[in-house]
C-alpha cells in the first residue's frame, strides 16, 4: 500500500467515490444487456459523465 | 446436578421442525433437556418432543404467540429463563429462532452465539465450534461473562435420535402487557413450492459457462427438485440471457449458505465465491482441473456437466427408489 | 418521515477475508473497504420510501477510518446525513456491543420514524443486531422483509418465512431488517458524488454516547473467540476425475453430509 502524502487526501477520497461509482454502475447494467437497454443506456451516460469529469482535471474543483 | 439446556421448539407446516428435533437430542445427550414451545403446535406436540429427549416441555399455546412476533414470546422466554438457569439455551437459525436469541440477548445482556456447529460444555461454560468466513476458518467461543448462554444452531449440525422418553409438561401463561403486541400478523401467504427460495434452500444447483447452454438449466432443475432444493446461476450465464436476474448468486446477486452447493461449470470467479462461500460444503463439477472453484470445494469432480449431473440424477432416483 | 440506516462499511468482498491468528479478528487494516452490499439494499429502500412519503435518509455506521468511504458512498446515493461512531474503544465489540453502540447513536439524532438494517452483514453473517437495536430502542422489529409498504403511521411488510411469507404490520417509529433481494441499490451518480462532498460526517466516540468499557469493545463482549484454525472437512478437499463414476461419488458425498 502506497502512503498518502498527506494534501492528496481529499484527492484520493474524491477518486476512489469516482472509481467506486463506475464500476457500481457497470455491475449495475451489465446483468440488464439483454432486457433492459435503458438501464444500460443511463449507466453508461453516467460513466461517461464521471470519466469526462475527471478528464476535464479540474482538481481544485474536486478538492473545494 | 447434570447441566439443563433448554431448546426452542418451533413448529413450520404443522410439525415440529427437524431442527428442533436434532437440537434437543443432542442437548440429551449432553445434559437433562428441557424444551420451550410456543404458540400453535400439533397435539402430539409434547408427546414427539419427550420422544426425542426433552425430560420437560414448557407449554405457551395462547394465540398471542402466533398473532404477535417476537415480543410475547421473548417476555414468556425471559421470564423462564430467571427463573430455571439453564446451563445454555438453544435456538435453530431459523426466521424466529434469530428474533428471539437476539431480543433476549439484549434483554438479559447476555451473549449470543450465532452459526453454531457443535457445542460441547465444559467447566461452567459452554464452548461452541463455528465455521467462520464460510469454511476458511474454523472458530471455538465462549461466553466470556456469567449468564445466559444462547447458541443460535445450523440445521443438520445433529443427528435427531428418537430415545423413547416422556415429558412432563409445565404451562406458559401469555404475557399480559400490552405493549407487547406490536408486531401484528396480519395475513400469512404459503407461496406454492415452485421449490424453495434461494436463501433458504438447503441445497443449490448452480450453473455457470461451463455448462455451455442455456438448455443445460432443465437438467440442473431436475437435480435440484431431488435434492429439495433451488437453482442458481453465475452473473455470466446472466449476463448472457439464460436465465433471469432473480437467480444470480454473487458480490451483485444473491447471497446464500446452504448445506450444499453444487456449482456446475462455475470455474469460482471471486464475485461469486462472495454469494456462496458460507455454504456448509461445495461441490464443483468443471472440465477445467485448474478453475479456482477447486481450491474451495470440499468434493471436485474433473469432468463434463452434461455427463456427470445425469450420472448423479440417475443415481440419486436409484437410491430414492425411483427409477 | 425521518429514515436511518445503520450500515456497516466492510473489506471490499472481492478480497479474501482472513483471520488474524493473534488477534483472532479478521484482517480489516490495509483492505480498500466498500458499504456492505446487504446495508446498501437497506440505504436503496430508504431513499425509495422518502421518495414517496417525503423526508430524509440518515446512514448510520461503526468502523475505523475505513467506514468513511462507504458513509460516503450511502450520501453520494442519496442520504443526506452520515454519522461515523469512531474510536479505538468500539474494536472488538461484540453484536450487543455494535447495537448498543448503534442504539446509543440514534437516540442523539433528530426523531426518527423508522431505522433499516440489512438482515445480515456480508463479512460477519450473525443477522441478530437488528432486533438487538429495536429491543434497545424500544421500537416493533419487523425482521426479513421482502416488501415494505408505509401507509400514513404504519408500515407493513412480507416477512419472508419457511413457506413463504406473513404478511406483517406495526406502527411507527419501528425497525425494519430487509432482505438481500429486496431491491437493486442504484449506484452513485456524479452529481450525487458533488453533493455528497459537502456533507460533514458527524463524528461520535464512545466517550460521545456515553458508553464505557463494560458496553462496548472487546472489554465488554460477552463471547470470546477462544481459537481459530483450518477446519478438518475444508483441508480435505478431494478432487476426482470422472470416469463414469462421477456422478455416484457426488451422491456418496451427499448421503455422507445427510443431504441426501
Amino acid at each position: 500500500m502506497v502512503e498518502a502524502a498527506p494534501n492528496t487526501e481529499k484527492l484520493d477520497e474524491y477518486l476512489r467515490d469516482i472509481v467506486q461509482a463506475v464500476q457500481a454502475a457497470c455491475t449495475t447494467a451489465m446483468p440488464h444487456l439483454q432486457d433492459d437497454s435503458a438501464v444500460v443506456d443511463r449507466a453508461l451516460h453516467d460513466c461517461e459523465e464521471l470519466l469526462g469529469m475527471v478528464m476535464e482535471g479540474h482538481v481544485d474543483q474536486w478538492v473545494a | 446436578m447434570a447441566d439443563t439446556i433448554w431448546v426452542y421448539a418451533e413448529v413450520v407446516a404443522g410439525a415440529l421442525t427437524p431442527t428442533t428435533l436434532e437440537m434437543l437430542s443432542q442437548a440429551a445427550a449432553v445434559g437433562t433437556a428441557e424444551a420451550v414451545l410456543l404458540g400453535r403446535a400439533p397435539a402430539d406436540a409434547a408427546e414427539v418432543l419427550g420422544a426425542y429427549g426433552a425430560a420437560k416441555v414448557y407449554r405457551g399455546d395462547d394465540p398471542v404467540f402466533d398473532t404477535y412476533l417476537v415480543l410475547p414470546a421473548l417476555e414468556a422466554l425471559a421470564v423462564l429463563i430467571r427463573a430455571h438457569q439453564p446451563t445454555a439455551m438453544l435456538f435453530a437459525s431459523s426466521y424466529a429462532g434469530r428474533d428471539l436469541a437476539a431480543g433476549l440477548s439484549a434483554r438479559l445482556d447476555c451473549g449470543a452465539i450465532s452459526d453454531v456447529g457443535d457445542f460441547e460444555l465444559t467447566d461452567g461454560g459452554v464452548v461452541a465450534t463455528i465455521p467462520a468466513l464460510g469454511g476458511s476458518y474454523l472458530a471455538t467461543s465462549t461466553f466470556a461473562r456469567p449468564g445466559p448462554r444462547l447458541l443460535l444452531v445450523r440445521p443438520k449440525s445433529f443427528e435427531a435420535r428418537r430415545i423413547g422418553g416422556t415429558a412432563t409438561i409445565e404451562n406458559v401463561p401469555a404475557p399480559e402487557e400490552p405493549a407487547l403486541r406490536t408486531v401484528e400478523v396480519i395475513d400469512r401467504v404459503e407461496v406454492p413450492a415452485e421449490g424453495p427460495q434461494l436463501e433458504g434452500a438447503n441445497a443449490i444447483v448452480s450453473g455457470g459457462r461451463g455448462l455451455r447452454t442455456a438448455d443445460a438449466f432443465h437438467m440442473l432443475r431436475e437435480l435440484a427438485e431431488l435434492l429439495g432444493g433451488a437453482v442458481g446461476a453465475t452473473r455470466a450465464v446472466v449476463d448472457a440471457g439464460w436465465v433471469p436476474y432473480s437467480m444470480q448468486i454473487g458480490q451483485t446477486g444473491r447471497t446464500v449458505k446452504p448445506d450444499v452447493y453444487i456449482a456446475c461449470g462455475i470455474s469460482g470467479a471471486i464475485q461469486h465465491l462472495a454469494g456462496m462461500k458460507q455454504s456448509k460444503a461445495i461441490i464443483a463439477i468443471n472440465t477445467d482441473p485448474q478453475a479456482p472453484i477447486f481450491q474451495f470445494a470440499d468434493l471436485g469432480v474433473i469432468g463434463d456437466v452434461s455427463q456427470v449431473v445425469p450420472q448423479l440424477i440417475t443415481e440419486l432416483k436409484r437410491r430414492k427408489g425411483l427409477a | 418521515m425521518h429514515v436511518i440506516v445503520c450500515g456497516k462499511v466492510i473489506p471490499d468482498s472481492s478480497v479474501t477475508l482472513q483471520i488474524d491468528p493473534d488477534t483472532k479478528r479478521m484482517r480489516r487494516k490495509d483492505l480498500p473497504h466498500e458499504l456492505d452490499p446487504a446495508a446498501a439494499v437497506a440505504v436503496e429502500e430508504a431513499l425509495r420510501l422518502v421518495e414517496r412519503h417525503g423526508g430524509s435518509v440518515t446512514i448510520v455506521s461503526m468502523g475505523t477510518t475505513d467506514a468513511t468511504i462507504g458513509i460516503r458512498r450511502a450520501l453520494a446515493m442519496g442520504a443526506t446525513a452520515g454519522v461515523h461512531l469512531l474510536g479505538e474503544e468500539f474494536a472488538g465489540s461484540d453484536t450487543l456491543g455494535t447495537a448498543k453502540a448503534l442504539a446509543a447513536a440514534i437516540r442523539r439524532l433528530p426523531s426518527y420514524d423508522l431505522v433499516i438494517c440489512g438482515t445480515e452483514s456480508s463479512d460477519s453473517y450473525s443477522g441478530i443486531v437488528p432486533v438487538q437495536i429495536a429491543y434497545l430502542l424500544g421500537i416493533p422489529p419487523l425482521t426479513f422483509a421482502n416488501k415494505v409498504e408505509v401507509d400514513g403511521n404504519s408500515i407493513s411488510i412480507h416477512r419472508q418465512s419457511e413457506t413463504g411469507y406473513a404478511v406483517v404490520r406495526a406502527q411507527l417509529p419501528a425497525l425494519i431488517s430487509v432482505t438481500s433481494g429486496l431491491n437493486e441499490p442504484r449506484y452513485p451518480q456524479l452529481k450525487g458524488i458533488m453533493a455528497a462532498r459537502k456533507i460533514e460526517i458527524q463524528t461520535f466516540s464512545a466517550g460521545d454516547l456515553g458508553l464505557g468499557p463494560d458496553d462496548v469493545g472487546a472489554s465488554a463482549a460477552r463471547e470470546r473467540v477462544m481459537a481459530v484454525g483450518a477446519p478438518p472437512m475444508r483441508a480435505a478437499g478431494r478432487i476426482i476425475e470422472d470416469d463414469g463414476q462421477g456422478g455416484k461419488e457426488i451422491a456418496d458425498f451427499l448421503a455422507a453430509i445427510r443431504v441426501v
